[in-house]
């Protein structure tokens, strides 16, 4: 049986300690993670305080159930994603609105200059980022998952692949339908 | 080849910035356009240059092992939720609306965090501070969050210090109360890993609290000056408890308070040979250790160790044994290193709470304070002083082993109480422990590995730097 002993930095090794209720590995891992989530949040709800709850209850929620945890080979980040992915599905049920389309269309773009930290961000927020970001969030299923995995969490289309438990030519499939999309609907806005 | 995997080559090369939209569409003429207009969407695809705030990060943390916690609500249900109350309800509500409005970090309460005493939001956090204590069960995460209090308690008094207000004397009983709050809460925890984590923070988290009051307290009134002594006391006392706790845990049942003098004055250490142990009193070439409390394997009889730790009380607690080699024939030099408090009734000298002799033809005048370097053999059990460096030069030091030298920035990483530090060095002298050999920077990096004890640390924005490097070269 093979064996490996993975290095006590590694995210692999943190993971097998947290899912041994290890406070500190889990730590660590918030600590990797909570960046990317956030970012993730933010991008889908364009809130900085609901970003907060919901990045803040999807970690809360990963160690709870850190022993259900399965190691697919995509980054640890992917899961806890997935998490406030269906945080911020169930609390866009309980607000009763329609999911992201209609609360996309109320972001002007002096709200979305309030929420990017400083003048130069300011500055790089044009409308086109705007626009495309409401598409993205139009985008359905998978297409809608490859397009923020790819592009707004950083992974890769390995890592993609795993976490979607697809192949990675079905992903560059996707993508390719996703970005076809996208284009037809920032033509149409 | 298929278009999907052209338009996924072309996507990372461009975004690895390899090629440039155009350089990749010319190679495909035939999917020129169509690929030219994916690339556009794919290039404006990225993520909010946002990231989540300190004071979030923070508290998010503190709150990961929460068995509750609040779902996440939209503020503007929060507000709802205010207006169908009864006026009965709101007394006992507003307790709970308050720590949902914490929890969820509302903007009274991100504004509150950066006051400061006297400013008009100042009670609102401390009330959220009380609110969260009350909230925590667990012994280690109060003792944690009462450090964090005691930290957010000094960066105030130094930044009012640097305000040039007058810090008010109350404070200094808080943050005395609160490290003392934090050692009871740790004394009474039973995670041996959670304690270890928060004497690892307690301890470089101190460590900096004692530097930032040194670095105001020279520019500060007349008023705060003996307050911010106090603390900066008291801090170091802190940093003390931590070092030789994260190894020895016993020490944290003495119920201790940073006020304590002998935090200072019973930090010790001991180098010789191995004679004997009775009942927990170990004889090192000829000074007896009283009541030792230590957990790990005991060394063997006759082999050269050196003891660190610290007396309080009738004990002894060691935080750290190294072994060497056992002695042949004769037995090695006793080295005794730590604080001079005077003469014991039997006319020996009390070092950090040893009893040593010191050998009469040895006549250094030493004051009360006074950190003191002893040596001698275990023919006659006299020891004889070695060096000195008086109460009033003492300088901030940490002692840890060396891991990882930076020779274009000249910085150390140093592994300290299970954290790591890093120290600028450009401007400190670097010798070995006896004083003698002079050291390069890049000199170090072949003694990664070895103990290292780096002085007049100074604090730098959020960078140690140090005056003198000292390295400790194990044979």
């Amino acid at each position: 049986m093979e064996s490996t002993t993975p290095v006590h930095d590694s995210e692999e090794y943190l993971v097998q300690q947290a899912i041994k209720r290890d406070r500190e590995a889990f730590t660590s891992l918030y600590e990797r993670c909570i960046d990317r989530v956030y970012r993730h949040v933010y991008y889908r709800v364009s809130n900085h305080d609901e970003a907060e709850d919901i990045t803040q209850e999807a970690f809360v929620r990963a160690w709870k159930a850190i022993d259900r945890y399965k190691r697919t080979g995509a980054p640890f980040v992917s899961w806890v994603i997935t998490i406030a992915g269906n945080l911020i599905i169930d609390h866009y049920r309980k607000q009763q609105k329609v999911e992201f389309t209609d609360e996309i269309e109320k972001i002007s773009e002096k709200d979305l200059g309030n929420q990017i930290p400083g003048p130069e961000k300011q500055a790089e927020m044009n409308f086109d980022n705007a626009v495309i970001k409401k598409a993205v969030l139009r985008l359905n299923g998978d297409k809608q998952k490859v397009i923020l995995m790819h592009f707004i969490d950083g992974l890769n289309y390995e890592e993609v692949a795993k976490a979607l438990n697809k192949s990675e030519g079905a992903i560059r499939v996707i993508q390719y339908r996703a970005l076809s999309d996208l284009r037809g609907m920032v033509k149409r806005e | 080849m298929k278009k999907e995997k052209i338009l996924a080559i072309c996507i990372e090369e461009i975004r690895s910035g390899k090629s440039a939209v155009e350089d990749c569409v010319k190679r495909y003429p035939t999917l020129e356009k169509e690929l030219r207009a994916l690339l556009e969407i794919a290039a404006a695809l990225k993520p909010d240059e946002v990231s989540p705030s300190p004071e979030f990060r923070t508290r998010a943390k503190l709150h990961l092992f929460d068995d509750q916690q609040p779902a996440p609500m939209k503020i503007s249900d929060r507000f709802r939720s205010w207006f169908v109350l009864t006026p009965v309800k709101i007394s006992a509500s507003v307790l709970l609306g308050v720590v949902i409005f914490a929890a969820a970090g509302g903007g009274t309460v991100y504004a509150a965090q950066s006051s400061t005493p006297g400013q008009i939001l100042y009670p609102v956090k401390t009330g959220v501070e009380n609110i969260q204590l009350t909230l925590t069960t667990s012994h280690v995460e109060k003792g944690r969050l009462y450090l964090q209090l005691a930290q957010r308690r000094i960066n105030e008094m130094a930044q009012q210090t640097k305000l040039n207000h007058n810090v008010n004397p109350q404070s200094l009983t808080t943050v005395t109360n609160l490290f003392d709050k934090a050692l009871n809460e740790l004394s009474l925890a039973s995670d041996q890993q959670a304690i270890k984590n928060t004497l690892s923070y307690l301890s470089v988290t101190s460590l900096n609290e004692e530097l930032e009051l040194k670095t105001v307290v020279s520019t500060s009134s007349q008023n705060n000056q003996p307050l911010l002594q106090q603390i900066i006391k008291e801090a170091g006392s802190a940093n003390t408890i931590a070092e030789v706790a994260y190894i020895n845990q016993d020490l944290l049942k003495q119920k201790l308070s940073v006020t304590d003098a002998k935090m200072d004055a019973g930090q010790f250490s001991i180098e010789g040979t191995l004679l004997s142990i009775q009942n927990n009193i170990w004889d090192i070439g000829g000074t007896n250790i009283l009541n030792i409390n230590y957990s790990g394997t005991t060394p063997a009889l006759g082999s050269h160790v050196k003891l660190t730790g610290l007396v309080v009380g009738n004990n002894t607690f060691i935080s750290n044994v190294e072994v060497g080699e056992e002695a042949e024939q004769t037995t090695a030099p006793t080295e005794v290193q730590g604080q001079y408090e005077g003469n014991n009734q039997d006319g020996t000298a009390n070092i950090s709470g040893i009893s040593v002799n010191i050998s009469s033809a040895n006549a250094v005048q030493l004051a009360q304070g006074d950190t003191v370097e002893l040596q001698g053999d275990a023919t006659d059990n006299n020891l004889s002083v070695t060096s000195t460096q008086s109460s009033a030069a003492k300088t901030t030091s940490i002692t840890g082993v060396l891991t990882a030298v930076n020779l274009v920035n000249g910085i150390v990483t140093v592994q300290l109480t299970g954290r790591q530090v890093k120290v600028d060095i450009n401007n400190a002298q670097i010798q070995n422990f006896a004083g003698t050999t002079t050291l390069k920077i890049a000199g170090l990096k072949l003694l990664i590995g070895h103990e290292i004890k780096l002085e007049g640390l100074t604090k730098n924005g959020s960078i140690f730097s140090a005056t003198l490097v000292e390295v400790r070269l194990v044979e």
